[in-house]
């Protein structure tokens, strides 16, 4: 389990630039703000849908997190990148958005997104990784939103940041405030829980 | 990382390819700008004149310390002073200022009266 993602976001973002966007962003700037917002809404975006499965919940939490860290931004200090920072704030809230959501008694499978189920990328994918399943891409991506859903928050947000993301064990335990001990364990319970869900497309 | 853990990686890697249409993060900013410029609207004046307050103490550094004491030490004193006695509250005779009462004998004897004084002769 000690294989990092090929990507690395953290150590790949102009640091540096971000800073920059900040401190203009502090001084009351809202160009400077709208930067980050461009730049970072495509991986919160991301995070923030395979955490809920569901498009208008995404697009709805991802408002308040970027109006949230636009009112906090007085207070951010730099002591962590803006990446992690901004990061923290949007797992938070997606954490207590589903503590909620699961209150809602309305609210099942059946809202779960189907996803991008003709995508050509992901039909290309879905048959290199399985060459036997290369005409069941739904029955696949309903098996895996279904797998990702079994897992508890905790777990479903590591597998999140790690598998899809591929945000480093470092990064996650600073963006949970958990140790890096603890990501891997939770990494390694959660791909158990996903092994039982995924049998069939797994060779 | 076992075998089965890569397999269920690279299933699970797949949903990474699962993107919003294109020009949706376009429209989105302009959502958080109007978003943006609504709140701004919406804000008191009082909680802009406390915001601009608190960045004024945020910009004026380490003498915000030693001016916040100086102004709770002032507060406290002006409270202390201030503070009216209660009407149960018991008068400290000792703190009392001096007072003559009709009864009490004089302090000054009669004989030592200028009246009585005696006549002096030279």
């Amino acid at each position: 389990m000690s294989t990092e993602p090929s990507s690395e976001p953290a150590s790949n973002i102009d640091a540096e630039h971000d800073r920059e966007l900040v401190r203009r962003a502090q001084a009351g700037e809202t160009q400077a703000f709208d930067e980050l917002v461009l730049k970072f809404s495509p991986r919160l975006y991301g995070m923030v849908y395979h955490m809920t499965s569901n498009k208008e919940d995404t697009h709805d939490l991802l408002q308040d997190i970027f109006a949230k860290a636009y009112r906090s931004l007085k207070r951010f200090r730099g002591k962590s990148s803006f990446y992690t920072w901004i990061y923290s704030i949007a797992t938070n809230m997606t954490l207590n958005f589903l503590k909620k959501r699961k209150r809602r008694v309305a609210w099942s499978l059946d809202d779960v997104d189907s996803g991008i189920q003709n995508d050509e990328a992901m039909v290309d994918i879905a048959h290199a990784a399985n060459p036997r399943h290369q005409s069941d891409v739904n029955e696949l991506q309903k098996k895996l939103n279904e797998a990702l859903l079994s897992l508890s928050e905790d777990h479903r947000a590591v597998v999140t940041m790690f598998d899809i993301q591929g945000i480093p064990h470092a990064e996650i335990s600073k963006i949970l405030k958990v140790s890096e001990g603890t990501v891997r364990s939770r990494l390694f319970y959660a791909h158990q829980q996903l092994q039982g869900h995924l049998e069939e497309f797994i060779r | 990382m076992t075998d089965y853990d890569e397999q269920v990686r690279k299933i699970v890697s797949l949903k990474r390819y699962e993107t919003p249409r294109d020009g949706y993060f376009e429209d989105f900013l302009s959502e958080f700008q109007q978003r943006r410029r609504r709140e701004l609207s919406q804000k008191s004046s009082t909680a802009l004149f406390l915001e601009r307050l608190a960045t004024w103490f945020r910009e004026i550094g380490s003498i915000k310390w030693v001016a916040g004491a100086g102004v709770a030490y002032a507060a406290v004193m002006v409270a202390i002073l201030m503070w009216p006695a209660g009407p149960g509250t018991v008068p400290d005779s000792n703190r009392a200022p001096a007072s003559f009462e009709g009864g009490q004998a004089p302090l000054i004897p009669a004989e030592e009266t200028t009246e009585d004084a005696p006549e002096l002769k030279f």
